[in-house]
């Protein structure tokens, strides 16, 4: 077998004084989706901002291994043209950068990075263009300003339309379900489920099962209190949705 | 495969290549060239010694005389939001001219046409291929001095005046006369009075009635001489139904000392004329610990005199040590309008306090003001403007919207707006915001691949967009560019 | 010896203090006047060169010469703000009158008295701190002061009831003057409101300063409501200084109607996290007056709020100037900070002036500021009489509409009641 994505080897992470990680250990191959699920405040949010690179957590122990090499030494930008994705559960607004110049600056930066030729303008345009007709995404869009104004639904779908064109190794979606209605959850998770890819790994972080009838898992994970409670199939999600999480939060 | 092993060392080259790149100022080389210098100081010898350098008409000497006399009695304003020690008027030199004499473009001493090559100015009109309109003309003018003006036989042709203000004196002594000082009045201020008395070079142009110039026309800046003020003297005529975009830039040796640049720019529109002013403006603004750079102490003003003209001020400001500058516009003819769109960023210990004045005269007259301050390290970006509607500006309108934005905690953003309406059918809005980039952006662009400086560049950008826009491309290209390198340093 | 300016010349003759004035036995009172008084005349008037003077100026003064009024009673009846108040301090020429005040029976905690009253005991202390901003006006009212309120409450007392005060003047043969220093001062955690109402017809020519120093400790709460309603003839130039501590909160609500130079400044510093200033401000001014507000609100804590909200009126030819101010000090973090101004010409020889200023020194807060100058809506005007009301009436409600976003945070009947006596005075000139 070659060798895993990701490995999350007995994580621990605080923030200032307060322990939010207390011992992640997951294992992720080429492939496979794995869904993370647990209440709130278990630090699943953590996770994928860890994962990410985002500042102001501190790692008191553990290591964090993307495609066997050391993750957490790199930079957020280093990581983004390594391959890790995060698809951000509050995207982002940025005033006065159009959606279009957004992506090309990052994509091109990206494929910089990785020792892809850049693409030219012409190029880019053809390829967004294609990408957001598959996500039902209104072209206007693309011109105002970076998920100003966007609805939920539209903000997600910027989220996946990234993706798709960052075609990344390791993809962390986090929450991506919050704020949808159905419809809006129904074509996000068709991109999603667009760019399952057997080079190509995904997290899924979610409170509820129901994105996961949509993106259907192959590992489920439990998560409360900062670790990882229980692992099995996709089973234990529909498990966790008769039951909830009381009995895990009392666990820990 | 893309490893993180690769990429991390891709990062170790990015940031060994960093200090090369750090030297952010670009511009700050010295021509060393022959050059030849008015007595050090300022005196009434020094006024006539310019004055009989440039071959000068007895009337312009005694305008520059009354000029002088009357700025002995001034006092330097002090109502701006700046600090500098005192300004030593006598220890600099007013005049600095390269000693070579040239009678055309192809006698243009190479040192100075490497100069501008270095700078990225074409002053040489081969530059431009066989068979493209050319679509921009340049005045160079070199501390005290024009040193070649490109197209001027093309603009001859349809009526276009576009030469150094010193040729002008000579050749339109009647058009000069006229205009000169009847926008900026002679004793304007403390600033404007002084470059009256000695001001050098700049530019003049005049758009005869009806012609639409066929090209941008641009006058570069380049101060190079140690020890020396300059002060350039811009003056545009657009003639009924003309239109003209004027750009003007500017760049400066790296000094420890301070030296002045106090300008005086005239614009004049008649009926149905629009003049376009852009200027992006790099004087060397000093070390990162505030040593040196350059006092810019300009007055701009134009005067929309016809119905139906049109003014728009567009300014990019990142360099000088200090900017007191309020590009503005007396809206005389009814349905005159008057823009001003400003961008100012103040880094390390650079101070700016800039804005406008839109003076509402006539009838449905309409202004509108975007200024977009942005402050990093320890500079201090202040906003100072007036909207003042007189009595008779039946239907005025003016929409104002001032920006900051702060990148770090030891800098100040200030906004000092005065409005003052006395008509009541004319409608006045003024917003002003403040933000900083937030660390949620930062980490978003990073996570797509951005670097710290990339994103904040990118954020910086969209933050100034609706100026940068105003601006010509080739020139809003420039402005990106400048606005990130201003920026290196102020992150993290 | 200095020479005395005309309009003082009554007061001061010869140069020396008056001996009515309040206190005289104080040596260190005597001499803070004497030390005012010489700064005063040393520094003259402000004149349009100072910045916050630009669009006031004060020569109309200096024509007149001002006498103490004589002791008269007032004949004016007194309009409450409010039918259930807690106490009642009324004050007649600037002198507080036992008679008419109902302080008999004040709720525990809280305690009114006068600065006449404070100043009879042996032990009086020097109780008027330097205020910010201070001015020349200051070292007058200083040199010259009569009365005042002074009121306490104290900590954790928590007044329901509002306190009013009123200030009512006389009919004079002269013109005349007076100088009040207020103190209000609230302990940890007290609350209290104050309505007061200032509602002059007089005839004769009146000027006044009034220096209010007030201090909000941790957890207080303030509500002051001034209804001022000047005759024509009126020059008051008035300081709040407030001082808000750790949580306090402070609301301001200034209501300026008609006067011929009507200055009203009020300076706040937010001292402790999480203290908050509201101001609001309604200005009308119809004849040939200024009314010129300035407001100098000062963060110096982190997570500490600001709002104001301010409506400019200028029909005659009068002038209505705003000037705010908002500074962010450097620790103020996470400062959220709202102004948003806007004026309404209402003849064509009026003038409304605005300078709303932002000096920040902070980069984590929020901070903005609107403003907006013009007539009334066309469209809206248009809208309403397309449904059939009468252009006078379209004007008047649209008038309304623009005055009535300031009171909306209040009670309902206040609110009806304040709007009503506003109305009344802007369409009547009645009280």
């Amino acid at each position: 077998m070659s060798t895993p994505i990701l490995e999350i080897k007995n994580l621990h992470a605080r923030v200032e004084e307060k322990e939010i990680l207390k011992g992640i250990n997951l294992t992720i191959n080429e492939g496979e989706v794995h869904a993370i699920m647990g209440p709130n405040g278990s630090g699943k949010s953590t996770l994928s901002y860890i994962l990410a690179g985002r500042e102001g957590y501190e790692i008191t122990a553990g290591e964090v291994l993307f495609k066997g090499k050391d993750l957490l030494s790199l930079a957020p930008e280093e990581r983004a043209a390594a391959g890790v994705f995060l698809g951000f559960q509050y995207p982002v607004e940025i005033p006065g950068v159009s959606n279009i110049i957004f992506l090309k600056t990052c994509v091109n930066s990206v494929r910089k990075a990785r020792g892809q030729a850049e693409y030219d303008a012409i190029k880019f345009l053809r390829i967004v263009r294609e990408k957001a007709k598959t996500l039902n995404m209104d072209e206007a869009m693309l011109k105002r300003s970076v998920n100003v104004g966007f609805s939920g639904g539209e903000k997600k779908r910027a989220e996946i339309l990234q993706m798709a064109l960052f075609e990344p190794s390791l993809a962390v979606l986090d929450e991506t379900d919050s704020g949808l209605d159905i419809d809006a959850l129904k074509v996000v998770s068709d991109g999603v489920n667009a760019l399952r890819d057997p080079s190509r790994a995904m997290l899924v972080i979610t409170h509820y099962q129901r994105l996961l009838n949509h993106i259907v898992p192959d590992h489920v994970h439990v998560m409360a209190a900062g670790r990882i409670q229980e692992s099995g199939g996709r089973e234990l999600a529909q498990k966790l949705e008769a039951n909830g999480y009381a009995q895990y939060i009392k666990a820990a | 495969m893309n490893t993180a092993e690769e990429l991390s060392g891709k990062a170790r080259t990015l940031s060994e290549l960093k200090p090369l790149t750090d030297k952010g100022y670009a511009q700050g080389f010295v021509t060393d060239i022959e050059q030849e210098f008015a007595p050090k100081g300022l005196s009434e010898d020094t006024v006539r010694f310019i004055s009989a350098k440039k071959n000068e008409p007895e009337w312009l000497l005694q305008w520059r005389l009354k000029a002088y006399r009357h700025w002995l009695t001034m006092t330097e304003p002090d109502w701006g939001k700046l600090n500098h020690p005192p300004i030593d008027y006598q220890d600099a030199y007013y005049y600095a001219a390269p000693k070579k004499k040239l009678k055309s473009l192809d006698e243009v001493d190479p040192q100075l046409l490497e100069t501008y090559k270095k700078l990225g100015i074409p002053i040489s009109e081969q530059e431009t291929l066989a068979g493209v309109e050319p679509r921009i003309a340049v005045d160079a003018v070199f501390d005290s001095v024009s040193v070649a003006t490109t197209f001027k036989k093309k603009l001859e042709d349809i009526g276009v005046i576009f030469c150094a203000i010193s040729e002008a004196v000579q050749k339109y002594p009647e058009l000069v006369q006229q205009y000169l000082g009847s926008v900026v009045p002679i004793y304007d201020n403390y600033f404007a009075t002084l470059n009256c008395a000695v001001f050098t070079d700049g530019s003049f142009v005049y758009i005869p009635k009806g012609v639409r110039c066929p090209m941008e026309l641009s006058t570069y800046f380049r101060i190079n001489a140690e020890n020396t003020g300059q002060f350039e003297r811009t003056l545009i005529i657009a003639d009924e139904g003309s239109h003209v975009s004027y750009l003007e830039g500017c760049t400066a040796p790296k000094r420890d000392e301070n030296q002045l640049h106090a300008a005086v720019v005239e614009l004049v529109a008649l009926d149905n004329a629009q003049i376009k002013y852009s200027t992006v403006q790099n004087w060397y603004p000093g070390d990162e610990n505030g040593k040196g750079g350059i006092y810019n102490f300009v007055t701009k003003r134009g005067a929309c005199r016809g119905d139906h003209s049109k003014i728009s001020w567009t300014q990019v400001e990142t360099g000088s040590a200090i900017t007191w500058k309020y590009p503005s516009c007396i809206l005389q003819g009814d349905h005159s309008v008057g823009e001003f769109y400003s961008v100012a960023m103040t880094n390390h210990y650079q101070q700016a306090d800039t804005g406008t004045k839109m003076i509402h005269i006539g009838k449905n007259t309409k202004s509108t003001i975007v200024s977009k301050g942005i402050s990093a390290g320890k500079g201090q970006n202040t906003y100072r403007g007036l909207v003042k509607i007189m009595p008779k500006a039946e239907g005025a309108r003016n929409h104002t919207q001032c920006d900051s934005l702060l990148i770090g905690d030891l800098c100040g953003a200030h906004t000092i707006p005065y409005i003052e309406s006395r008509n009541r059918t004319a409608r006045l809005e003024h917003e002003a915001t403040t933000s900083k980039i937030s660390e949620d952006q930062l980490f978003y662009c990073r996570q797509r691949g951005l670097s710290s400086e990339d994103a904040v560049g990118l954020i910086v950008n969209g933050f100034c967009k609706e100026v940068l826009n105003e601006l010509p491309m080739e020139f809003a290209v420039e402005a990106q560019k400048l606005l990130s390198i201003s920026l290196e340093g102020s992150v993290g | 010896m200095q020479s005395i300016p005309t309009y003082l010349s009554q007061r001061i003759a010869g140069g020396v203090l008056p001996a009515d004035l309040p206190g005289q036995q104080h040596a260190w009172l005597v001499q803070k006047r004497e030390a005012a008084l010489l700064r005063f005349l040393n520094n003259g008037l402000p004149t349009a060169q100072d910045e916050d003077w630009r669009y006031t100026h004060l020569r109309a003064i200096e024509k007149e010469t001002f006498h103490l009024a004589d002791q008269s009673t007032p004949t004016q009846t007194i309009e409450h703000m409010t039918q259930d108040f807690c106490g009642s301090a009324v004050f007649v020429d600037g002198i507080l009158s036992k008679t008419l005040s109902k302080l008999d029976n004040l709720p525990a905690g809280l305690s009114v008295s006068c600065v006449r009253e404070k100043l009879k005991g042996q032990q009086a202390d020097d109780f008027f701190p330097a205020m910010i901003g201070a001015d020349s006006w200051h070292d007058l009212n200083t040199a010259l002061f009569d009365d005042g309120a002074v009121i306490d409450v104290a900590a954790g007392a928590v007044i329901e009831k509002p306190l009013e005060v009123i200030c009512l003047s006389t009919k004079q043969n002269n013109a005349t003057a007076y100088h009040a220093k207020n103190s209000i001062h609230l302990g940890e955690n007290a609350s209290l409101k104050i309505y007061k109402s200032k509602i002059s017809n007089a005839s004769h020519v009146i000027f006044s300063t009034h220096m209010n120093h007030i201090t909000l400790q941790k957890g207080a709460k303030l509500q002051r409501i001034v209804l001022s309603k000047h005759a024509d003839t009126t020059f008051t130039f008035v300081h709040d200084d407030v001082l808000i501590h750790e949580g306090a909160v402070f609301e301001k609500t200034a209501i300026n109607l008609g006067g011929k130079i009507i200055r009203q400044k009020t300076t706040m510093n937010l001292a402790g996290e999480n203290a908050y200033a509201g101001m609001n401000i309604l200005t009308h001014t119809a004849q040939d007056g200024t009314t010129d507000a300035l407001v100098d609100m000062r963060h110096n804590a982190p997570h500490t709020q600001s709002k104001q909200l301010i409506r400019s009126l200028a029909g005659g030819k009068a002038r209505a100037v705003f000037q705010g101010k908002i500074t962010v000090a450097q620790i103020a973090q996470k400062t959220d900070a709202a102004q948003n101004h806007q004026g309404m010409l209402l003849s064509d020889t009026a003038e409304i002036d605005a300078k709303p200023t932002l000096e920040i020194y902070a980069d984590d807060v929020k901070c903005s500021h609107g403003n907006t100058c013009g007539a009334l809506d066309e469209t809206a005007l248009f809208y309403l009489r397309s449904r059939g009301i009468p252009k006078e009436e379209a004007e008047r409600l649209l008038q309304q509409a623009f005055i009535a976003e300031l009171f909306e945070p209040f009670e309902e009947s206040l609110r009806d009641s304040l709007m009503q006596r506003i109305t009344d005075i802007i369409e009547k000139g009645a009280a």
